[in-house]
């Protein structure tokens, strides 16, 4: 062989497979451990049903918020000092938005010392937080339809009194109401 | 097989359906025992690599998501096993370059000799000093780039090229001689 050219040739002819001269199958699969893939998908289930049972439980509440409570007089009200939510300078909805998020922020950094003994108050809080999404989703192609703002302050409202009620339980179950002070 | 039917075997098999990975194993076992024999330049060595090679497919496969092909997927674990075998044969590491002619395989490359220059080839290649062979196997016939080699067998990208091209002089003087 003189020239590359050729060398490039031979290599280009030579097979690309082999085969080995016995069965390595009955070997191999003798090697081959078990797979735990039953355990996995039951735990898949699971996940399942538990999106399910969320999903389920937003629809609950969003509907019962536009079917059951039509209008802003109705709606519950804070109990909590909350600026007026009108804003000059944003969009009534924002304005709502940026007052209460930061409440909520602030009666949540209170609560993440002892939360043990309140259950599942992050689910109860991640219920309003899909609700309020769904608003603000809503609100995006009405931005001021009042129904829809009352809605959603009436829903941080009660996401900020379930706050401040769940801070005002002891661990030891004793119910704080405030008036002690 | 057509890419469904290795979609369908991959699913199967990913499941834990043996003979589904028996069908995987038939349709790449060519290829995989082809890179660990070139390297190895021994039939047994090879054969239990490829073995290896299958069972970590098979360990694997749960999570093999389907971003590659399922042939370039298996292929990345047999270059990487392979390597890694190849890496730990001392006997390889420690012979003197010009003592390898006739250590690898006569049973093996005598299969592929019948076939004029490729199979020439094929044992000049098992003539090589070991690095130069292992470069040479990963560029020239399982087409990796020289910086994919220098990370496979972590050496300088440089090293790689000067390595290749060494192993394509000795290939041409080997063959010279036949």
């Amino acid at each position: 062989m003189k020239s590359e050219q050729e060398l490039d040739q031979a290599i280009a002819a030579l097979p690309r497979e082999m085969q080995p001269q016995r069965d390595l199958w009955r070997d191999l699969e003798k090697q081959l451990p078990e797979r735990r893939h039953v355990r996995k998908r039951q735990m898949s289930l699971v996940n399942q049903a538990l999106a399910l049972a969320a999903v389920l439980a937003l629809v609950v509440v969003v509907s019962w918020r536009v079917l059951v409570v039509p209008d802003n007089a109705d709606m519950p009200v804070a109990t909590t000092d909350v600026p007026d939510p009108v804003d000059d300078q944003l969009p009534p909805q924002y304005a709502i938005v940026q007052q209460y998020e930061t409440l909520v922020a602030e009666q949540q950094g209170m609560l993440s010392r002892s939360t043990g003994f309140v259950g599942d108050w992050q689910y109860q809080l991640a219920t309003w937080d899909s609700a309020i999404g769904q608003l603000r989703t809503a609100l995006d192609y009405y931005p001021d339809d009042p129904q829809l703002l009352a809605q959603m302050q009436g829903l941080y409202a009660q996401q900020l009194d379930y706050l401040h009620l769940i801070s005002s339980v002891e661990p030891n179950g004793y119910y704080y109401s405030g008036e002690e002070l | 097989m057509s890419a469904e039917e290795i979609t369908n075997a991959v699913q199967l098999a990913q499941g834990g359906d043996r003979k589904a990975f028996h069908l995987l194993y038939q349709q790449h076992v060519g290829r995989v025992y082809a890179i660990c024999w070139r390297l190895m330049g021994d039939r047994q060595k090879a054969e239990d690599v490829s073995q290896e090679v299958f069972v970590k497919v098979w360990q694997c496969l749960p999570d093999f998501k389907g971003d590659s092909s399922f042939a370039t997927w298996l292929h990345s674990i047999a270059t990487r096993t392979a390597i890694d075998c190849w890496r730990r044969d001392k006997r390889l590491s420690f012979v003197d370059p010009d003592q390898i002619d006739g250590m690898f395989d006569q049973d093996q490359s005598a299969a592929v000799t019948d076939n004029g220059d490729a199979g020439d080839l094929e044992q000049a290649i098992q003539r090589l000093p070991a690095q130069a062979k292992a470069v040479f196997v990963l560029f020239a016939l399982e087409g990796y780039q020289h910086k994919e080699i220098a990370e496979l067998l972590s050496i300088a990208e440089g090293s790689s090229k000067a390595q290749y091209h060494r192993a394509r002089q000795l290939l041409r003087g080997f063959l010279r001689e036949e």
